[in-house]
């Protein structure tokens, strides 16, 4: 079972290596040990303990865990606490990998890199329409992930500068969050 | 009142910090050059100490004097009040009589100053150089000169959001101080390394580096040359050209960088 289910991974990871050669890496410590599933070329817990949970505040309080650069050179940081879905995740994420294409075609630094620093491992629910209030907590419809003010999604490196603004633009618009542009200095 | 002026420089008592450091820079450089000793050695290791040619030194641009006036008290309230009324609570202290306080001052400087210097500067190039502060009765200047010192900013701590500064942490640096500043990494020679002329991929491992300076001889960055860098290589801390008085606080074998193949075509290839 097990190496099936690490076959099915390789299998899918070469498949999206194919199509997009760029180095893709995502910080999994908050998932703790969970086995983080692809489906449809997006990132989301296979299970968790429960299939329900409040969703409380996005705001952590006033320092939250990764308000500083620590990977790349560039990144983009979120200017409002909200949600991000899971699918806002994949597609900003596509967005800057496909400027960092158009970046590499006729530059001679041709090793992009993007770290994801969001996982959206929180299951929201929802109600089907037409249904009425009452009977309970409504069935699991998505995953987010919970950003706070000051909040770092996104790095990038190996790209030059006016690439790195250009793509943390294109990413800006996929999540309705507003975010900023940040370089290490 | 004569008690807060400023002592004068030849009353300070020399630190036995320096007595350690000079002893041990100078058993690395008797081992250095045992087989033939240089007095130019020798003066590089003692105080006075200045910058050598060729390495970079502060710039003159940002060479600014930071006002400060004294604050009463302290607390979450009062710091709000200095904020609301566009000023940053500070501190300043010195790292002799640590343990019983370092002998602080608790004051209050200008948020657009420290802003500008921080957004000009880069927040890691900020806090590895010093600045002139001088302490007034009187906001903007005037009143009485209480306190005028060299400091080095110690820690500045910044809105997450909004990247306002919310305080700063300053620490005196006499000529016979030596303090531990996490000086950044400069890297130049992207475009004439032939790793990634190649295609190879530059992966920064540290991007400052951790020494005992000598106030003297701050540096406000170290440059790393990649111009000779092929792919597989890396850089050590201890290839970094730094003035012979700083200490390395970490271990020397650390590496900084290195310039490492192509993922993608292993994936490939392993497939």
């Amino acid at each position: 079972m097990e190496k099936h289910l690490v076959m099915y991974l390789t299998r899918k990871s070469i498949m999206l290596l194919r199509k997009y050669p760029l180095v893709t890496e995502f910080q999994v410590s908050k998932c703790g040990s969970h086995i983080v599933k692809i489906r449809r070329d997006v990132l989301y817990p296979k299970r968790t303990k429960y299939s329900k949970y409040s969703k409380c505040r996005c705001s952590r309080g006033c320092e939250p865990d990764g308000t500083q650069l620590g990977f790349g050179r560039y990144g983009t940081k979120s200017c409002r606490a909200g949600r991000l879905s899971y699918r806002a995740i994949e597609a900003a994420r596509r967005a800057t990998i496909g400027q960092f294409h158009r970046a590499m075609s006729g530059q001679f630094r041709r090793n992009c890199k993007i770290w994801v620093r969001v996982l959206a491992d929180l299951p929201i629910t929802g109600k089907p329409a037409e249904v009425r209030m009452g009977r309970g907590k409504g069935n699991p419809t998505g995953w987010i992930a919970r950003v706070s003010t000051g909040q770092i999604p996104f790095e990038m490196d190996g790209v030059s500068l006016s690439n790195a603004r250009q793509a943390a633009r294109l990413a800006a618009h996929k999540p309705c969050s507003s975010t900023k542009f940040v370089q290490w200095s | 009142m004569a008690m807060l002026l400023r002592r004068p420089l030849h009353t300070l008592p020399i630190l036995p910090l320096l007595g350690r450091h000079l002893s041990s820079s100078s058993a690395a450089a008797e081992a250095v050059t045992a087989d033939h000793h240089h007095h130019h050695d020798a003066d590089l290791l003692s105080p006075p100490f200045d910058y050598l040619p060729g390495h970079p030194r502060p710039d003159a641009k940002h060479d600014e004097l930071i006002l400060a006036v004294p604050r009463a008290s302290s607390g979450r309230h009062v710091a709000a009040k200095e904020r609301k009324a566009g000023r940053v609570p500070a501190i300043v202290f010195e790292q002799e009589n640590g343990q019983e306080g370092g002998n602080k001052r608790l004051v209050s400087v200008q948020s657009k100053q420290i802003r500008k210097l921080v957004d000009h500067l880069g927040r890691s190039f900020f806090l590895s150089r010093l600045f002139r502060l001088q302490v007034w009765s009187e906001h903007a200047g005037q009143g009485e000169l209480i306190e005028s010192v060299r400091v080095l900013p110690r820690k500045v701590h910044l809105h997450a959001g909004t990247d306002e500064p919310l305080n700063v942490t300053f620490m005196r640096a006499p000529s016979s101080a030596l303090l531990k500043i996490d000086v950044p990494l400069m890297f130049i020679g992207e475009d004439a390394s032939p790793g990634l002329r190649k295609g190879a991929y530059f992966n920064t491992i540290k991007r400052t580096v951790k020494y005992l300076c000598p106030a003297d001889i701050v540096p406000p960055y170290i440059e790393v040359d990649l111009s000779e860098l092929d792919v597989g290589q890396k850089l050590l801390m201890r290839d970094l050209k730094v003035h012979p008085a700083l200490r390395l606080l970490q271990s020397p074998e650390q590496p900084i960088c290195s310039i490492i193949g192509s993922r993608a075509p292993d994936q490939k290839k392993s497939k």
